[in-house]
């Protein structure tokens, strides 16, 4: 067997005959559980293709080698291998064990000379085939050695100036039916923190990481005490099969979905990992790249290679732009490329779309902005995180922009004025224009959202212009200073936190009646044992389904039509365009309804909101002397109420907009889809129009589009993995925590303690326990029913206006908001107090995980 | 009194004299809301009405030049956004960091099962 070696023995061969890879592999299997393999060694390689008259160059005579050209690879690809090679691979397989008496299901991997090196790398360029049978064996070992020949491997050489003749042994080894994989950096290779590795794992074979297709788990551990500082949960949708038994069955499959947001690891499994990558990096003396895999209990390393070269930091964009915080506040993950190409194509020039955010321009704000400010302060304002009003005034600015706004105010003043009073169930009209949009062949998705957002004439019914009433109804910010203003002013001894109920208690806000329609289907739900036996069930996908045939589901199915059809429009990420909307994939509103007859939150919500009105009614007017005064506050109030009710209203009716281009661009997906030109939904979500364009008019592109499809959801992946930076070039720092004590914005005032219960996303993780604090990234109204059992709610981002603040208020449960970085300090399970009253919550467990180190 | 001083005057009242009917048709098809918008028109009517009695009968023009500039501004207004942004120089700009990256790089864990 003069071509193969068993892979522990390939640590005793030079690199030259092995590659770099199986020599490492080699001498890992000698300390690590390694998953038995074999290796095909280099001089398979160079008989195979010098005796098919392949001129493969001599290292020493500094010949590189031919290269060969399509056709050549062409007829080198229906070769066969030499008989004895071909017998000395069988015996090899058939040699090797089973793993937990499954069938024997390989891996072929390369493993080329120079491969892995600490200058360059060929990862992911040359092959690798998954699910390999013994009867397809020979031929992956073939288009393995093809592999260094391959476009991508030759403009790779070409960039790095490579013109070493190229060697590749093959590595044979068996598949571990992994059920969690990952891999570690034991470098963290994003730079953000030293002297710590990142570890990113998914369910199912790691491979699936590399298709961008499933945001991992990532845990960033530090190095030596392996205590993890943060832990940051994706959305693993899918996963590669883990059952081998069926080589040839869909590779893909969807994660069921109480499982898509829990933690891949646990502790211990992290531990171990972290423990496994060290010893690879002490062994190879240097930070390495190791990928690993959990099979039935047992840690595998699969590979282990030196880091090539630490990512570089994206380039910085020229200018200084700071984060637009309304649309931050409501979904802190970068926007899709077509949604950012829909999107800017409709907005006008304020701002820029980076890396798939919304910034505005920093220097453009400063100029507007008639205030002596230093940059640190003007970013504070800009965030919504300032409570100051001690600024000093810049007056000739201040008649510029006052002079600017009165201009402004001649050309939109009309909607300004109409939309003081707006009749709420006049915006239910918008429906109507929406189906026509949709109907209209003429208008593409573009020309579709803009007509939608700008109105269809300038006389039309306000009802017609959601977005900009949406825009205009931000002026309760300015509503509330006032009131706050002549609260201080008129009424000192009037506790301003009481300013929030006094504003709250709207019963025509959409967002706050979702609940209430909600809970009507729930009660419908309680009074059907058959159904609610039908929402106990871990697959609630399926429920549509089995409702459709079920004798007792009638009234449960009116009602929840019934809901769908007022909200079906809505859902989770709403604004961007690639995210399903509840009335495509009503599940998460099944869990939220089973949640709601679990925990029994069967009564009105806003009784205690309405309580606490009634009490700050009482306190104002016992504070406020004169009957003109009490009157004058409890207009400012009223209109308050008013106008957050409008802001929340419009809202609706904007992403009913959204929603209708989302159904255009879905069935231009299913044509592409039909047509060959798209391989998997939501790839066009990952396209630019100008792309789309191309793709139908020159199919040829098709390959190029894949891989840029490819390219881009491992860069929105990557992106979504991280925070999203509040500013850039401009010199800001948000507030510290301080040990044991976040540190946010009273969104809704209110002191309580509960347990943390982390929630990352209501589509697939919306059940809460009554009681508990809720802790999340972003809010928007798909997340409402999750308040209802909340005793508190904590945000990482957002402010008074945004969305949790106005339910909360409207609720009545304390809410802290704009808590930087809460997501990755904050584990289920603690004990948390929080004073919103005061901007501040405290940790009450003993320090003993790995949030309470962090803090 | 001076033209330009009632004009000045004059168009912010326009505003809301115009703001005001138009919310009456907004509210036409519900009953109270019609109601309700009818009341609400009464102050700016009224004032803009008391304007004009303060600046003579012989201002009519100038009253009228107010309301007819803030339509004219109300439609050029709607149709100048419409045409900026049908613009690709006025729309909003999109930039990606990544987009010359080096596509052979390594740039995080994942993104190099081989």
């Amino acid at each position: 067997m003069s071509h193969i070696i068993g892979l522990s023995a390939a640590a005793r061969l030079s690199v030259a005959e092995v590659g770099g890879k199986a020599a490492t592999l080699g001498a890992l299997a000698a300390q690590h559980r390694v998953p038995d393999g074999f290796v095909i060694v280099t001089q398979a390689f160079r008989e195979h293709f010098q005796k098919n008259g392949v001129n493969l160059g001599d290292s020493i005579t500094g010949d590189p080698g031919e290269m060969p050209d399509a056709a050549a690879l062409s007829r080198l690809r229906a070769l066969t291998i030499d008989p004895e090679v071909s017998r000395d691979i069988q015996t090899a397989y058939t040699a090797l064990p089973t793993i937990d008496g499954r069938s024997k299901v390989c891996v072929v991997r390369s493993s080329a000379v120079g491969e892995d090196g600490a200058v360059a790398s060929f990862a992911g360029q040359h092959a690798t085939y998954y699910y390999v049978e013994s009867s397809e064996l020979e031929r992956r070992v073939i288009d393995c050695w093809l592999s260094v020949w391959s476009a991508e491997v030759r403009s790779y050489r070409r960039h790095m100036g490579i013109t070493d003749p190229v060697r590749m042994a093959v590595i044979v080894q068996l598949m571990v039916p992994a059920e969690v994989s990952g891999v570690t950096f034991t470098k963290d290779p994003t730079g953000r923190h030293r002297d710590a590795m990142a570890i990113e794992s998914c369910w199912g074979l790691g491979a699936a990481l590399v298709d961008g297709r499933v945001t991992p788990d990532s845990y960033i551990v530090r190095r030596g005490s392996h205590e993890v500082i943060t832990r940051r949960l994706g959305s693993k949708r899918f996963k590669i099969a883990e059952d081998l038994l069926d080589p040839v069955g869909a590779r893909l499959q969807p994660v069921p979905r109480h499982l898509q947001r829990i933690a891949s690891l646990n502790d211990t499994q992290v531990q171990q990992v972290a423990v496994l990558a060290a010893a690879c990096e002490a062994a190879q003396g240097a930070p390495q790249d190791v990928e690993w895999a959990y099979a039935n209990g047992t840690l595998y390393l699969l590979q282990s290679r030196p880091i090539s070269a630490s990512a570089r930091a994206p380039k910085s964009p020229s200018g200084r732009w700071i984060a637009f915080k309304p649309i931050l506040e409501n979904f802190t993950e970068a926007l899709t490329p077509l949604t950012v190409d829909t999107m800017r194509r409709v907005l006008p020039g304020f701002g820029q779309f980076i890396d798939g955010r919304y910034y505005l321009d920093f220097d453009g704000l400063r100029n507007m902005i008639p205030l002596t400010v230093s940059d640190a302060e003007l970013a504070e304002l800009a965030l919504l995180k300032s409570e100051r009003s001690d600024y000093s005034i810049k007056w000739t600015r201040l008649t510029i922009v006052v002079g600017g706004l009165l201009i402004a105010y001649l050309g939109t003043g009309l909607l300004w004025v109409r939309s003081r009073h707006l009749p709420f169930e006049k915006l239910a009209d918008f429906r109507g224009r929406c189906a026509a949009v949709l109907a209209d062949p003429k208008l593409d998705v573009v020309a579709s959202l803009r007509t939608l957002l700008l109105g269809p004439n300038p006389f039309a019914a306000a009802s017609q212009f959601p977005f900009q009433v949406n825009v205009s109804a931000a002026r309760y910010f300015l509503l509330l200073a006032a009131l706050r203003w002549y609260l201080r002013r008129f009424a000192p001894t009037f506790d301003l936190s009481q300013v929030a109920p006094l504003c709250a208690g709207t019963h025509d806000m959409l967002s706050t009646r979702l609940i209430d329609d909600l809970r009507d289907a729930a009660l419908v739900a309680e009074h059907t044992p058959a159904i609610r036996q039908l929402l106990q069930s871990d697959r609630l996908e399926e429920l549509p389904n089995q409702l459709a045939v079920h004798p007792a589901a009638g009234p449960f199915v009116a009602a929840f039509e019934s809901f769908i059809a007022s909200y079906g429009h809505r859902g989770t990420r709403e604004i961007e365009l690639a995210a399903p909307r509840w009335q495509e994939d009503p599940t998460p509103l099944f869990v939220m309804i089973r949640n709601l007859l679990r925990e029994g939150f069967t009564q009105p919500p806003s009784a205690q909101a309405k309580i606490r009105k009634a009490q700050a009614q009482s306190s104002l007017d016992a504070a406020l002397q004169g009957r003109l005064k009490r009157a004058v506050a409890r207009r400012l109030a009223r209109r308050i109420q008013y106008y957050a009710a409008l802001r929340e209203n419009t809202r609706h009716y904007t992403m009913l907009a959204l929603t209708t281009v989302r159904t255009k661009i879905l069935a231009l997906e299913q044509q592409l889809l039909g047509q060959g030109l798209l391989k998997c939904a939501e790839d066009i979500f990952y396209l630019t129009w100008d792309e789309i364009g191309e793709l139908q008019t020159a199919p040829s592109d098709g390959p190029r589009l894949q891989q840029l499809i490819r390219r881009r959801r491992l860069t929105h992946m990557r992106r979504n993995r991280s925070d999203p930076p509040l500013t850039i070039n401009v010199d800001y720092r948000p507030p510290r925590h301080a040990a044991g004590v976040l540190i946010g914005q009273c969104a809704s005032p209110g002191i309580v303690e509960g347990t943390v219960r982390l929630v990352l996303d209501p589509a697939t993780d919306g059940e809460i326990k009554a009681g508990e604090i809720l802790v999340a990234p972003y809010t928007d109204p798909a997340w409402t029913p999750l308040f209802l059992g909340a005793a508190a709610v904590v945000v990482e981002t957002g402010s008074y206006l945004s969305h949790a603040g106005t339910i909360a208020r409207e609720l009545g449960i304390p809410c802290l908001v704009d808590v930087t970085g809460v997501m990755s300090l904050l584990r289920n399970g603690q004990r948390l107090c929080v004073d919103a009253t005061q901007g501040r919550a405290f940790l009450l467990a003993e320090a003993d995980g790995p949030g309470d180190a962090a803090l | 009194m001076n033209a330009l001083v009632v004009l000045i005057v004059a168009l912010p009242l326009s505003v809301e004299v115009l703001g005001a009917l138009f919310g009456l048709r907004d509210g036409w098809a519900d009953t109270a809301s019609k109601a309700s918008a009818l009341e609400r028109l009464a102050t700016p009517l009224l004032c803009w009405g008391g304007l004009w009695w303060l600046a003579g009968i012989d201002m009519w023009r100038v009253m009228l030049a107010a309301l007819v500039v803030v339509l004219i501004l109300h439609v050029a207004t709607y149709y100048a956004g419409r045409v900026l942004i049908s613009r690709p120089r006025f729309q909003t700009h999109a930039i990606d960091t990544d987009s010359d990256d080096d596509p052979f790089q390594k740039k995080s864990p994942g993104d190099n099962w081989d």
